[in-house]
């Protein structure tokens, strides 16, 4: 049997930046009719990795070859000439064209120099035909769902004909049944022969889904193997270097005797029914649910977003209704760190320390003006409680990493707690608090948010990520048709359980 | 490693590198001030005397003033399309005042800085309630504002002798030395500064400026920070045409419109320097002074009228080059 | 529909307009020479070298580029362009920039400064400063303010009420009883303002024409401004409207290709002051409706500043003898189409007024 050579073989490449070798002497084998997964902690090198690969910069050394020829990119364009073609994280889909325009969109048929319209649905649709997606391409994407459009997204790389189809974490926004309808569609790809490479933080789906591993750290190869010839906890202790202790929550007993910080009875936000919630003092509660269930809606109203809301009855530690500003729900000590930190929590082009101290301006404030001897102060003790890894508190936060912006966001609202002598005891409200993170801080994540309950606060965390819930809570509420379910306690509970809660 | 001997000088040279981008991209046009001081010196044996920089810093000190409120609004994150108009506005409402209602002078200038600033108001108004972008809501009370200027003095301009307690804020020395208009200017600078970056609402106008739903969620009060920005942009917008009808000596409807244009390349040559991307009063000064010192040093050299133009442009390109070698920037 | 074709571009037709205006001032130049008022080149050469800022208002002006020319074309032939250090700078339109291209012409200790077009009204923090200086300091048309040495103009007065009165004598002769007109007024500059205020007294006397509209127009955009509102006076009066009183030849010439596009230019008629070059060139058009102008000599204000200054900077002589009044106003002859428009080429600054032509027949026929 004559061997084939692989689709793609990476030979030592090499990349430096600056100071630091981002990726140093990796060989990779990618052949057709496989997904290969590629895991390591954020820094690890995927990201550059993966830029070298689809040419959108040189490496310093080594070299690519697609079917035993070596090749050298120039730029993206050639990648994608040469057949390796990209989905990057980034969904690249334009909402207010519909999936005919933009599965074709750059390369669509013309016709005396116009856009031949009926061509470019018959290709879009023919090509949706033959993997099997059943999505309605005459609808405007921005009408779809995440889930959808990240397929959409997939198939306007497949669209290029690919021999490679390179995933960069194309499951990190979506929620668990999105992401198995996502396999069964990659499973079509794979079957008609591409070769895939594919990048993500969620190991259970890599064991699950994918036909080899390789596991990057510090630029390095450190494994490369049949996912039945590893554990996923083998795995971890590759990316990280050490053993990650099982992060489940024990019950220490305390937890639901506390009194209560929060009861909802009655209520309802945007679409979504609440018939009751509470939670205690030192208590972590979950909520599962797809995204966009309406449990970020639920998280921001009890934090003073103005969301169209109504309750029978409310009850917050000096407050017996939903705070009618942000400013409010902080005086009562509700805080929210909400999802999307770039987005939503983080205030890009400031630094660290003023991104700490944008939580609690009047507590670090006399007068009017502020207090700069003690914001500095408050700021370097968050940074060291929370081990944030910064060169001091004046870089600014968007040259952090992914899991220490996160520390961030979560750091402001301890500057606050800490700095507010005043302060209530706190309700904190958490909106998928390890989105795009990786392994080793999610895990001192959820070291943080345990410290919070064992310490008193009461803790509400909405994540598509059920495996965290499970981790984190004590008991955990499910949104299933618009109604968010009766509480149950997490002993016991499966991922898959779960996730047939929700569907 | 067997590599690594040769690895590490390359390294070193790399992070010197990476020190000297991030040094330029922040310091960048701080050195093209001096840079340019520098060559107008040598070019120049009239450009560095007391009395010429004097000159300059009178020259500068209404734009400076004008930016100086621009700058807040920047901040906030907020346009201010609306400052030359609001500037022309309240120097032809201080002549008219004097000339034509026979005010005082104290009452002729608090008359139309409250003038400006309520118009400045009423772009928050327009920017928080109505939801209008910044961008419009200002370029729209930019003519609304013309239009009232033109209806008060009939498109022509206010001649008279104004009392000589007015010229004192142009031509006045404070103990006879220093010009009174570099005084009022520093003066306002400083408050500015010292509100951007020592007092809380100063945070919060920035906070919001860099990410208002971040800033929202942080419990600010978001859009009393955009009214307050646009109204003190409004504030220096007017403060700046009174100064400038008295240095001029009439009020002259055109005079406010190059301000926009001057004050917008003062603002954005200042934020490629120090904190490149962010609107900061400091930064805002060296635009101004860049501007300022051009403008002077071409005149002394007897250069070509054009060549202020074709300057000007260049060192702006210079300028957001340099702030860039540290990464791309978000100006808006 | 039609207003498309009505409005020219205004961009490519300002170029047109200097480039004309240029080329009559290149034709003038030889004139110049010999006027070169009494200074030969060697009388001229025994001044001592002067250093002179020249601080011009708008230098896209039409003014503003025939004075230049004049002033160097002086400078040429008397030959002082080999010692004369003549720096230029514009403060294109902005009054602030003005008075700081003047301090800058204080700081680098000119000689001499020669502002061209300003308005000198709204230059007090400069003035201040040339007073200070004592720097000898000349005006063209800024409005005479102390401490100018000399303002030299022409007299606004006279010229507004030149061409105003030539309007009114023009209605009569086409046997109006009752005559409709529009004006277009600018009042940012004291010449143009004055002639409005002359044109005004002149209607005050004339009950029998009635002013119908006026549009107050800004130096910036004027000539897109003056096509719109005389487009909509058109629109809105046709031909009961009988004439159209424009403050100087620009906007006077927008006017005549709007009434021609409409084509009234048999029943409206333009009158206009300046004697813009590219304005009596279509003036030799006898269908075009721009009737009558006053022909400013910006060529020769340009010289005479020179020659003074040369005077009193370059040889010292003593400024109250070359300028016994502060303000120096030129003659502006009265233009009228198929008159006394100077053929083609030839400058107009020596042409000959209206009026003078009556004298000169009475004065030959009394001559014999």
């Amino acid at each position: 049997m004559a061997m084939r050579p692989p689709r793609l073989s990476a030979r030592a490449v090499r990349k430096s930046f600056q100071a630091t070798c981002a990726v140093d002497g990796v060989d990779l084998d990618l052949h057709a009719g496989e997904i290969l997964a590629l895991v390591g902690a954020n820094g690890a090198g995927k990201s550059t990795l993966v830029k070298i690969l689809c040419g959108a910069i040189a490496a310093d050394d080594g070299q690519i070859a697609i079917d035993g020829r070596v090749v050298a990119f120039r730029a993206v364009a050639d990648a994608l000439a040469a057949g390796i073609a990209v989905a990057h994280q980034q969904v690249a889909i334009i909402p207010c064209l519909d999936g005919a325009e933009n599965i074709m969109l750059g390369r669509e048929p013309r016709r005396f120099g116009l856009i031949d319209q009926a061509a470019l649905r018959r290709k879009a649709q023919a090509l949706a035909d033959r993997v099997g997606v059943a999505i309605d391409l005459a609808r405007e994407c921005g009408t779809l769902s995440l889930g959808e459009t990240k397929i959409l997204d997939i198939l306007k790389a497949v669209a290029h004909d690919p021999a490679v189809l390179i995933l960069d974490e194309p499951t990190a926004s979506l929620s668990l049944a999105e992401s198995r309808r996502l396999f069964t569609f990659l499973d079509e790809l794979k079957a008609r022969g591409l070769a895939i490479l594919f990048i993500s933080h969620h190991l259970n789906e890599v064991f699950a889904h994918c036909d080899r591993v390789a596991v990057l750290k510090d630029g390095r190869k450190v494994f490369d193997g049949s996912v039945a010839a590893a554990t996923p906890a083998d795995v971890v202790r590759l990316m990280v270097g050490r053993a990650i202790e099982d992060t489940k929550r024990e019950s220490d007993g305390a937890a639901g005797d506390g009194d209560l910080a929060l009861s909802l009875r009655g209520a309802r936000v945007g679409r979504l029914a609440i018939p009751a919630l509470d939670i205690r003092r030192g208590e972590i509660v979950g909520i599962a649910g797809v995204l966009g269930a309406g449990q970020t809606e639920l998280l921001e109203r009890l934090a003073g977003v103005p969301h169209g809301a109504s309750a029978a009855s409310v009850r917050l530690p000096g407050l017996a209704r939903l705070p009618h500003s942000v400013a409010e729900a902080i005086a009562v000590g509700v805080y929210l760190v909400a999802d999307n930190r770039i987005r939503k929590a983080l205030f890009p082009g400031l630094d660290v320390q003023e991104n700490l101290a944008s939580g609690a301006l009047g507590v670090l404030s006399r007068h009017l003006f502020m207090q700069p001897g003690a914001e500095a102060g408050a700021a370097r003790d968050v940074i060291a409680r929370l081990g944030i890894k910064c060169h001091g508190p004046r870089q600014d936060v968007m040259t952090l990493s992914g899991g220490n912006q996160q520390k961030v966001a979560f750091g402001r609202w301890l500057l606050r707690m800490a700095r507010d002598l005043q302060a209530p005891p706190p309700l904190l409200l958490l909106d998928n608090p390890t989105e795009g993170v990786d392994v080793g801080a999610k895990a001192e994540i959820y070291a943080l948010i345990h410290d919070f309950a064992r310490k008193g606060a009461a803790v509400l965390v909405a994540s598509a990520e059920f495996a965290e819930l499970l981790a984190l809570c004590d008991r955990v509420h499910c949104i299933a048709h618009h109604q968010l379910g009766a509480a149950r306690p997490c002993a016991g509970l499966t991922e898959d359980r779960l996730l047939l809660e929700v569907a | 490693m067997s590599t690594s001997d040769t690895e590490v000088p390359q390294a070193l040279a790399d992070a010197e590198g990476a020190r000297v981008a991030n040094f330029l991209a922040c310091y960048g046009t701080v050195l093209a001030a001096v840079a340019i001081f520098i060559a107008f010196s040598l070019a120049s044996n009239r450009f560095v005397s007391a009395a010429n920089l004097g000159n300059i810093l009178v020259q500068i000190s209404v734009l400076m003033v004008v930016s100086s409120g621009l700058t807040v609004a920047v901040a906030s994150g907020e346009f201010d399309l609306s400052v030359g108009e609001v500037a022309g506005l309240s120097g032809v409402l201080a002549a008219g005042m004097m000339v034509w209602a026979k005010l005082p002078v104290a009452l002729a200038i608090l008359a139309p800085v409250a003038c400006g600033t309520a118009i400045g108001l009423v772009n928050g108004f327009l920017v928080t309630r109505l939801r209008i972008p910044s961008l419009i809501a200002t370029l729209a009370m930019g003519p609304i504002a013309l239009g009232a200027n033109y209806a008060y003095d009939g498109g022509d301009s206010i001649y008279a002798t104004f009392p000589e307690s007015f010229y004192y804020i142009a031509t006045g020395r404070l103990f006879g030395i220093i010009p009174v208009p570099i005084v009022i200017a520093l003066v306002v600078v400083a408050v500015f500064y010292v509100l951007l970056n020592r007092t809380r609402i100063g945070r919060a106008i920035v906070a919001t400026g860099a990410n208002i739903q971040a800033a929202r969620l942080s419990g600010i009060a978001v859009d009393r920070c955009r009214v307050l920005a646009l109204a003190l942009s409004a504030f220096g917008a007017a403060m700046g045409g009174i100064m400038l009808t008295a240095r001029l000596g009439t009020g002259q409807p055109g005079a406010g419109e190059p301000y926009l244009l001057d004050s917008l390349t003062a603002v954005f040559l200042g934020m490629t320097a120090f904190k490149p991307g962010r609107a900061t009063v400091q930064g805002t000064l060296v635009g101004v002074v860049i501007i300022g010192m051009l403008d002077n040093g071409l005149n002394l050299l007897g250069a070509p009228f054009y060549l202020q133009n074709e300057v000007r442009g260049v060192v702006m390109i210079a300028a957001v080059s340099l702030a860039v070698l540290r990464g791309e920037i978000r100006f808006f | 529909m039609e207003n498309d074709t009505q409005i020219p571009d205004f961009a490519s037709r300002r170029a047109l307009l200097q480039g004309l205006g240029l080329g009559a001032a290149a034709l003038a130049g030889p004139k110049l020479a010999q006027f070169a008022l009494g200074s030969t080149p060697a009388r001229a050469a025994e001044g001592k070298p002067v250093k002179l800022a020249v601080v011009a208002q708008q230098m896209a002006a039409q003014s503003d580029q025939r004075a230049w020319a004049g002033f160097q074309q002086w400078l040429k032939t008397t030959g002082l362009d080999k010692t004369w250090q003549v720096t230029q700078t514009d403060a294109k339109g902005d009054p602030g920039a003005l008075v700081s291209q003047i301090e800058d012409a204080i700081t680098a200790k000119s000689d001499a400064i020669m502002v061209l077009f300003g308005t000198l009204t709204a230059a007090h923090s400069a003035l201040a400063d040339l007073e200070r200086s004592k720097i000898p300091f000349f005006s063209l048309d800024s409005g005479w303010q102390a401490p100018a040495l000399a303002d030299i103009t022409s007299n606004n007065w006279v010229m507004g009420g030149a061409f105003g009165q030539y309007m009114v004598e023009r209605l009569l002769a086409d046997g109006k009883q009752k005559a409709n007109i529009c004006a277009i007024i600018a009042n940012f500059h004291h010449g143009t303002r004055k002639r409005g205020k002359v044109m005004k007294a002149i209607l005050g006397e004339n009950e029998w024409i009635s002013l119908k509209a006026e549009r107050v127009i800004q130096y910036q955009g004027f000539f897109e401004t003056t096509q719109n509102a005389v487009n909509d006076w058109l629109t809105r009066f046709g031909d009961e409207l009988d004439a159209i009183w424009c403050p100087w030849d620009e906007p006077a010439m927008a006017a005549a290709e709007v009434i021609q596009a409409h084509k009234l230019e048999h029943k409206v008629f333009v009158v206009g002051c300046d004697g813009h070059p590219t304005a009596l060139e279509r003036m030799r058009n006898p269908d075009y409706p721009l009737v009558a102008t006053c022909a400013q000599a910006f060529e020769l204000w340009g010289a005479y500043g020179g020659w003074m200054v040369n005077e009193i900077v370059g040889k010292g002589r003593s400024a109250k003898e070359v300028v016994p009044v502060p303000t120096v106003d030129f003659p502006a002859p009265l233009l009228v189409k198929g008159v006394n428009i100077p053929p083609a080429g030839k400058p107009t600054y020596d042409a000959t007024d209206l009026y003078y032509i009556y004298r000169d027949r009475a004065v030959a026929g009394m001559k014999g």
